[in-house]
């Protein structure tokens, strides 16, 4: 599957910002599962400095910084990325929950390169705690001896019915908690929450942030077409599920991760990977709008 | 460390016959090892990151800043740009080559980590990466607080030095070994348990003070999330005698704990001779922390006669700041401590002034209108409840507030006397507001705690660039009140009437110069030539004005900057005659009092251009940063 994605992200701001650095996970990080065949990130006004890198998740990064006053900042995206399936796995066949918590779990010996980097995903993150009452609330969904896939699953089924999806009833700063009391947020929430109820274990899931086609694929739930979270950013988890390592669920939508995900970024949460982050000096108040289109161009 | 300045300053004989080992050589090998870090300047900039005065250990830092004569930074005043760290300072953007990092390491650039926090520096970490500048301690060395480790140093030590702790460590299991958690789960009745990570909320625990559900839920804790509790061995403090003086005075035991201090040079670890004990608050508590209140004691090492030889064999000059390397912010909160200083000292005795009129009717009157239209008091209220007030915003209260404020931003660079008597400036205002004592006492209070302040500002503090601002700002703000009050002055039907305006020398505080100067009764012609144009009268417009370009030609010369225009208003200047005829009746008087008052709301004006202006120039890029996300 081929797409060609068109991302824009416009920052109207009240008064001068007078300095500002910002951070961009913009481009597709290359995987077995895809290729970003070409990409332009254009910014206007023009930077005082720009410079391309890898942070340290291995995602492709790019930093920019103004020097002079601006009212108004454009970033805008053009890519081409190839997506191919992902290879077919049974879920009775994954690890079971228990054994993989304690493979995770500290000891002596030397863990694995695998287990290693998994556990950067297993801890608390700064908008990831972990708490008891997230293990409390996802208890069903882990009865003893469950392969991690299976469980995962159930987890993205329980997230899926439970929450509803409400725009503008969080905020990036909205504690989990209160999410988990609110039962409402958009795919930030969603994704942070199933992450949050697998750490509590002592399980690894990271956050992926990307974009999400709409279009053919029905939930398998509802039948309906997948379309939440298309039109803008989107985001959802992958799970640490050996032996077949990361896989990746959309609990916004209930469904694993196809060909209609494109993946950019990936990190601890959201924090890690937005797609623009900054720290601006001066500007007063801003307004933001965002557009994303996905469209398919090869099948 | 401030302990030991103040026993020093008690017990000199016991210091000096006992040999204690000075702290001084420690700071200035600090200074030098600081400087050293950054390899390639001749002149490094060097400064001190801290949170700021909101901080428990705040005070630590500002002295430390002082001790070693390095500018003390919060992180609004650096900026990074082009990857290259800066101070805003007056004099401009200053290179900064190495920080020494009171700042927690996830507080220290909301580009990259905690982005809620505003204490950080945006792009610090991408200055970092670029080798631009050396932070220590580097960023991630906080995991090293943890006291997880505390139960690995024995093994460490073996394995990396093939030798034994010299100083055996509290026996400590970090509960994520599978092991030691047994241990701890076996033998809760002889263990602390603790959190591994410093910003986890749960407060140490004595497994022997818990039973029943309180001690199921707390290994239900342990087995949920074993590798976030540390248990360490209940061990006995030491105790330290501690004299009481409340109650009946007597000593009494304390329990108490040391903290030390060592810094890397480059011929090893060197170990501060001295260091913290805390002593704890109660005697029945075994937990020493300052949040828990409790005290401190300043810890001796005896000399073996070496030590003094060695401080005198490396003496190094005195660094001090240079003028250009004073930063904005603390310019810009001395700047406006000077004018709040003279404002809350001008409304009060404005009010002091007029409370005692009371009595009088038409210099109450009077007095009242000019009150209401400085806007010192509401338009419906009356000069005694506007002291009582607090929520007033141009109330004597509000005011006090905002000196409290710039005080507390600029708390580094004030003596010790004059923090205590922002202290009780602030008791002060409550108390007047709680008690409803008489007011005019209460306002007579006020001024002379005032006065205090303006003279520790003199007496006190380094005549350096960041007071020059401090004292441009008093100067302002005396200049657009006193114009402003002899403008309302002037325009009133009884400007001329010997009572009014021996109320307005009052408020001026010049009743007794006057009585010595003129020997008449008060006229308003010699009231003016006293309050506007006598150079050497302190409270004159003309001794302002004076003052203000003296100051503005001072900071443009050490700043090496062009010189700001000052005043664009000159002060009046009126012949013998033409203070008669101010002082007059009939038409012509009146038209010329009327022209007077108009120059003095030009004055007002120029003042405020001119403190608008300096604080484009000097101030403008203090704001606070705001992070923005998608």
């Amino acid at each position: 599957m081929r797409y060609r994605i068109h991302h824009e992200t416009v920052y109207a701001y009240a008064s001068d910002v007078l300095h500002a650095h910002h951070m961009l996970h913009l481009v597709p990080r290359p995987a077995p599962f895809q290729q970003c065949l070409e990409h332009m990130i254009s910014v206007k006004p023009a930077t005082f400095r720009r410079r391309d890198e890898i942070d340290a998740f291995g995602n492709a990064l790019t930093r920019i910084e103004f020097e002079h006053p601006h009212r108004r900042l454009e970033v805008a995206t053009q890519m081409e990325v190839d997506v191919h399936p992902r290879p077919k796995v049974f879920a009775a066949h994954s690890m079971p929950w228990e054994r993989l918590c304690a493979e995770l779990a500290y000891h002596g010996a030397w863990p694995t390169r695998e287990n290693l980097e998994a556990c950067r995903f297993r801890h608390e993150s700064p908008y990831v705690r972990v708490k008891q009452q997230l293990t409390d609330y996802a208890a069903e969904c882990f009865p003893a001896g469950r392969s991690i896939l299976e469980c995962a699953d159930a987890l993205m089924v329980k997230l899926y019915r439970e929450m509803k999806y409400a725009k503008g009833e969080t905020t990036v700063g909205t504690p989990l908690l209160e999410v988990l009391k609110k039962r409402r947020g958009v795919c930030q929430d969603f994704a942070h929450l199933m992450i949050g109820c697998l750490r509590s274990r002592g399980l690894a899931a990271r956050y992926v942030s990307g974009y999400l086609r709409a279009g053919p694929t029905r939930s398998a739930e509802s039948g309906a077409p997948l379309a939440i979270g298309s039109g803008a950013s989107h985001a959802w988890v992958a799970v640490y599920t050996p032996p077949f390592g990361w896989l990746e669920f959309d609990p916004t939508n209930n469904a694993r991760v196809g060909t209609d995900h494109v993946a950019v970024a990936w990190g601890r949460d959201f924090g890690d990977v937005s797609p623009l982050h900054g720290v601006i000096l001066g500007g007063a108040t801003h307004e933001l709008s965002v557009s994303v289109t996905v469209e398919p161009i090869t099948q | 460390m401030e302990n030991r300045d103040i026993v020093e300053q008690v017990l000199p004989e016991a210091i000096r016959d006992l040999g204690v080992r000075r702290l001084r050589h420690f700071f200035s090998e600090m200074r030098e090892r600081l400087r050293g870090l950054y390899d390639d300047s001749i002149n490094p900039l060097v400064v001190i990151l801290t949170p700021g005065p909101f901080n428990e250990t705040y005070f630590e830092h500002a002295y430390m800043a002082r001790r070693l004569g390095l500018p003390l930074v919060e992180g609004h005043d650096l900026t990074v740009r082009n990857e290259i760290v800066y101070l805003k300072t007056l004099g401009g953007l200053k290179r900064v080559h190495t920080i020494l990092r009171r700042l927690d390491d996830d507080y220290c650039d909301p580009v990259e980590l905690r982005s809620a926090s505003a204490l950080g520096v945006p792009g610090l970490i991408s200055a970092i990466r670029a080798q631009n500048v050396v932070i220590t301690n580097a960023l991630g060395t906080g995991v090293l607080e943890s006291a997880a480790w505390l139960g690995f140093l024995p093994g460490v030590a073996e394995r990396l030095l093939g030798e034994s702790l010299q100083l055996p460590a509290v026996a400590t299991w970090w509960c994520g070994e599978k092991p030691a958690l047994d241990y701890v789960l076996a033998n809760p009745d002889r263990l602390v348990v603790k959190p591994t990570y410093p910003n986890q909320h749960f407060e140490p625990v004595f497994g022997s003070d818990i039973e029943g559900e309180e001690r199921a839920a707390l290994i239900r804790r342990l087995q949920a999330r074993p590798y976030a509790y540390v248990a360490q061995e209940h061990v006995a403090l030491s105790q330290a005698p501690v004299w009481r003086s409340n109650g009946t005075p007597n000593f009494a035991a304390r329990a108490f704990t040391i903290r030390v201090y060592a810094i890397a040079t480059r011929s090893g670890f060197r170990v501060l001779p001295g260091g913290l004990a805390r002593v704890a608050a109660d005697s029945a508590v075994d937990v020493v922390s300052t949040q828990r209140g409790g005290g401190s004691k300043d810890i001796w090492v005896l000399s073996d006669g070496e030590d003094e030889r060695a401080a005198t064999g490396t003496q190094h000059l005195q660094v001090s700041i240079r003028p250009d390397e004073v930063p904005s912010r603390l310019a810009e909160n001395l700047f406006w401590l000077g004018r709040y200083t003279v404002r809350c000292a001008d409304n009060a005795r404005l009010l002091r002034s007029t409370v005692r009129v009371r009595v009088d009717r038409s210099v109450w009157i009077h007095a009242v209108r000019i009150c209401r239209a400085l806007g010192v008091i509401a338009k419906d209220s009356q000069p005694p409840a506007s002291v009582r007030d607090d929520r007033d915003p141009y109330g004597i209260a509000a005011d006090v507030k905002r000196i409290a404020w710039c005080a507390s931003q600029v708390r580094s660079r004030l003596s010790a006397r004059y923090w205590r008597a922002v202290v009780g400036l602030q008791r002060q205002v409550q108390e007047a507001a709680a008690s409803r004592q008489e007011p005019r006492e209460a306002l007579e209070r006020l001024a002379l705690s005032l006065a205090a302040l303006s003279g520790y500002a003199a007496e006190d503090m380094t005549h350096d660039e960041g007071w020059r601002l401090l004292r441009i700002g008093r100067r302002v703000e005396r200049l657009q009140f006193t114009a402003a009050l002899l403008g309302q002055h002037l325009v009133a039907a009884s400007a001329t009437r010997q009572r009014q305006v021996e109320w307005l020398l009052d408020v001026c505080h010049s009743i007794s110069i006057y009585r010595s100067r003129y020997f008449v009764a008060p006229r308003l012609g010699s009231a003016l030539d006293l309050l506007v144009r006598d150079v050497h009268h302190p409270v004159s417009l003309a001794f302002q004005c004076g003052s203000i370009a003296r100051d503005l030609e001072e900071l443009a010369v050490s700043l090496r900057i062009s010189r700001d225009p000052g005043l664009e208003e000159t002060i009046p200047e009126f012949t013998d005659r033409e203070l008669l005829t101010l002082e007059g009746e009939g038409d012509e008087a009146q038209a010329s009092r009327q022209t007077l008052a108009a120059r003095m709301t030009a004055l007002q004006a120029a003042a405020a251009r001119l403190s608008d202006r300096l604080s484009m120039r000097h101030f403008s890029h203090t704001g606070d940063s705001q992070s923005v996300w998608t």
